[in-house]
């Protein structure tokens, strides 16, 4: 384990700066080399669904 | 994190962040209402490799399905096992395998309600995905095993097989509280018939094999 965080379980979490910044490295490199050929699956395509977008609600926390 | 899975364009860092930090405190929450109290141990670098595999192993497909995005996603955290805090003992036999279990419950978190453009239309998920204590031990160790050597590397046919295995078996429990997904339009499995039934006809006109 390189970088255990310690989570109270009534807290929200927030990713670490360091591992934010790796986050956002990861993905614009993702992006920059999507694959040109990609397969087709032939069956469904994902509909974003906004309602669970959005952030857990506080009720359970500071309890 | 999955909707981390469905972007089609390189994300804002607030929204990706925001990916991953509702995914969490969504675990964090079932361990409290769990029962289990005090602090949760998370290695945040395991859980950005696994984001960065699941996506990686997605931008493969043209349009991944929910079932494929699901398939991929549980596999990454199974395999990166970023949460390091046993499921509370009411979880045993499999309270140990905490990761797989997170990564199957925020699959149906997602697949629940998830709403599928497919070759026959818009379709929805409305009926909850459930299954038995006993198809949940069963997935969650074939998983254990599955996710054993998943480096999320979609030429590897290993790989690659697991996540579409999984992926059929995500479809397979979705179907079968919600009749109406299923494709209707079947005419091979119509023509596969003839194998049990001798008498059987299949509705499309006979194909002849030219030599």
């Amino acid at each position: 384990m390189t970088n255990p965080s310690i989570l109270p379980i009534n807290a929200h979490y927030k990713l670490p700066a360091a591992q934010r910044t790796d986050l956002s490295r990861r993905l614009k490199d993702i992006f920059s080399r999507v694959p040109k050929n990609t397969v087709a699956t032939g069956n469904s395509k994902c509909i974003q669904n906004k309602e669970k977008s959005e952030p857990v609600p506080a009720w359970w926390v500071a309890k | 994190m999955l909707d981390l899975l469905l972007c089609d364009s390189l994300p804002s860092d607030d929204e990706a962040w925001g990916d991953v930090e509702r995914f969490v405190d969504r675990t964090l929450r079932f361990y409290s209402l769990c029962g289990v109290t005090g602090n949760a141990v998370l290695d945040d670098d395991e859980l950005i490799l696994a984001a960065d595999i699941a996506l990686r192993f997605v931008k493969n497909y043209k349009e991944p399905s929910w079932f494929k995005n699901t398939a991929v996603f549980t596999l990454a955290i199974a395999s990166r096992k970023p949460f390091k805090t046993p499921l509370p003992e009411a979880f045993n036999p499999i309270r140990s395998e905490q990761n797989i279990v997170l990564g199957l419950l925020e699959s149906l978190y997602w697949l629940n309600g998830a709403e599928l453009m497919t070759q026959e239309g818009h379709k929805k998920i409305v009926s909850p995905i459930q299954f038995s204590d006993h198809f949940f031990t069963e997935l969650v160790q074939a998983i254990a095993f599955a996710s054993q050597n998943f480096e999320g590397n979609f030429q590897e046919a290993d790989d690659r097989s697991k996540a579409c295995l999984l992926a059929l078996i995500f479809e397979s429990i979705a179907y079968k509280t919600n009749n109406h997904i299923p494709y209707k339009n079947n005419s091979l499995m119509d023509c596969a018939q003839c194998y049990f039934l001798p008498d059987f006809k299949p509705s499309k006109p006979e194909v002849t094999v030219k030599v």
